[in-house]
């Protein structure tokens, strides 16, 4: 069999994708090893392999990440402790020949070429290396012209680190600036937040109050001191309180406010008092009210009188 | 290899560092691979929780074995696709799941669509299906049978009852076939 139909036969791919019984897989190594050719395709083969696996990933848990690093640390403590003197790689540390270039033993199936790239250095020990070769006894004495120049790097350096400080300084002190900035807003914010809050209570409150089956609705007209007021009784005759919203009604001098009435037996109950720019979110809640046949505001003296006074607004009946 | 030296010399260098237990190495590589190698896995083992066991596993063994890796034999990646691979078989092989396997390729003469399917269980392994639904059935057959439940060519050929050489032209058109379409990517 020629080189070509051997690699065109279908061996090289099992070998790749492990469908190769070991004492095959031997035989591919073999050739491999004797023909550039082989190693080419074994490697464009791995490349489809790879590409295959890419395409076909799926990433594991988040947290598994942590639990393998961690298994790792784990038995990483356990190797360093069990086997203090080994080498952890294939170089020995302990080299007694000095010139020994410091390298893994050749591999068994040597794939050189196949990624065409130099081997690198081997990891091992640098720090074990250096005392093989020590470069002290090698290196002249620092002379006295360097030493001005090491003076004067250092110099600059120290300048430098002054000038980061102060870098650093100016930063440190705008984030700190932005930072209050920060939580100011956030309390701002936290501000609003409360008060919208409470406003919206108030007003699902004041819905519950007014959606109530058993509440009674008074309409009541404007009266000749002003025609075209307009106000509306939410009176729940079982708790007595009462809901109250008003149109249309004049805005009274400082020293006057408006008070309702229930008229029961033909006679006035006060039933509190309201300011027109007091913006409630829906309605006045009034003073509760056991007994009424009728409703009517009046304008009274600030802080409301114990019996009506002043002039009728508004007034509304029951309806019975 | 035709791709980007710096993509070479980046994994190289990477494959550097894990020699030298660096943890940080070690990171990024889980980072950039743990999804590819937990897809073939899950493949392999088709259980969820076992296949985290594997990957578990896999990943040990790529810690413990950093010199064994040689970059003349192959990339860093094709290594601990091996490894994976390995272990995930080695898995599958323990006895509890010899069972299961012998099942699975019965199902095989059955009906390899039905297999397939129920395979594709993970709506992630949309890029895999992709591929492997471009190789001919009789294709991706072989490539399950070899690649993903680790039978020899022999054992693949007994199993289908077909000739060797057969298993080895089609197991040849397999991968021209996912080189083209990877190309094609």
């Amino acid at each position: 069999m020629n080189i070509e139909e051997y690699i065109t036969s279908g061996v090289l791919e099992l070998y790749a994708m492990g469908g190769l019984s070991a004492a095959e897989a031997q035989e591919v190594e073999a050739m491999a090893q004797q023909h550039p050719q082989v190693r080419q395709e074994i490697a464009s083969i791995y490349e489809a392999l790879e590409a295959l696996a890419t395409s076909g990933q799926i990433a594991p848990r988040p947290e598994l990440k942590s639990s393998i690093l961690q298994t790792i640390a784990a038995e990483e403590g356990l190797v360093w402790d069990d086997v203090p003197a080994q080498p952890t790689s294939g170089a020995g540390v302990i080299i007694p020949l000095p010139p020994a270039p410091v390298e893994p033993p050749p591999p068994v199936l040597p794939f050189s070429e196949v990624m065409s790239k130099p081997v690198p250095e081997p990891p091992a020990k640098p720090a074990n290396v250096v005392k093989l070769y020590p470069p002290a006894a090698a290196t002249p004495a620092v002379a006295p012209a360097s030493r001005r120049y090491l003076l004067a790097a250092s110099i600059v350096f120290a300048l430098l680190g002054v000038g980061a400080a102060a870098y650093m300084g100016y930063q440190w002190q705008n984030t700190k600036e932005d930072l209050a900035h920060s939580i100011n807003r956030n309390q701002q914010l936290v501000q609003e937040y409360n008060t919208l809050k409470n406003q919206m209570n108030r007003v699902v409150a004041d819905v519950v109050q007014l959606k109530n089956p058993q509440n009674q609705v008074v309409t009541l007209a404007g009266l000749e001191a002003a025609p075209n007021a307009i106000a509306m009784v939410y009176w729940n005759p079982a708790t007595g309180s009462i809901a109250l919203s008003v149109e249309g009604l004049p805005a009274p001098p400082d020293d006057k406010q408006y008070q309702l009435w229930a008229l029961a037996d033909g006679k006035p109950i006060d039933a509190g008092v309201f300011d027109l720019n007091d913006q409630p979110e829906a309605v006045h809640h009034m003073k509760n009210i056991n007994q009424a046949e009728a409703f009517a505001i009046t304008l009274e003296p600030r802080g409301g009188m114990p019996a009506p006074t002043g002039a009728m607004y508004v007034l509304g009946k029951m309806r019975t | 290899m035709s791709t980007s030296n710096d993509i070479t010399f980046d994994v190289e260098l990477l494959a550097l560092q894990l020699r030298q237990r660096d943890r940080r190495a070690f990171g990024v590589l889980y980072d950039r691979y743990s999804a590819a190698l937990y897809g073939v896995i899950v493949r392999i083992v088709q259980i969820e929780e076992m296949a985290e066991d594997v990957l578990q596993e896999t990943f040990i063994k790529i810690w413990k074995n950093a010199e064994s890796y040689d970059n003349s034999r192959g990339t860093l990646f094709t290594w601990m696709l091996n490894i994976a691979r390995n272990s995930a078989l080695d898995k599958l092989r323990s006895s509890e799941h010899r069972q299961r396997k012998t099942n699975r390729s019965i199902e095989n003469l059955v009906g390899e669509i039905d297999r397939q399917q129920s395979i594709s269980y993970n709506p992630e392994v949309i890029g895999l299906r992709e591929f492997v639904l471009r190789l001919k059935p009789d294709q991706q057959q072989l490539v399950d049978l070899i690649y993903y439940q680790g039978f020899t060519q022999s054992e693949a050929a007994d199993e289908l009852g077909i000739p060797l050489g057969t298993v080895k032209t089609r197991v040849r058109s397999a991968l021209i076939r996912l080189r083209e379409l990877m190309n094609a990517n």
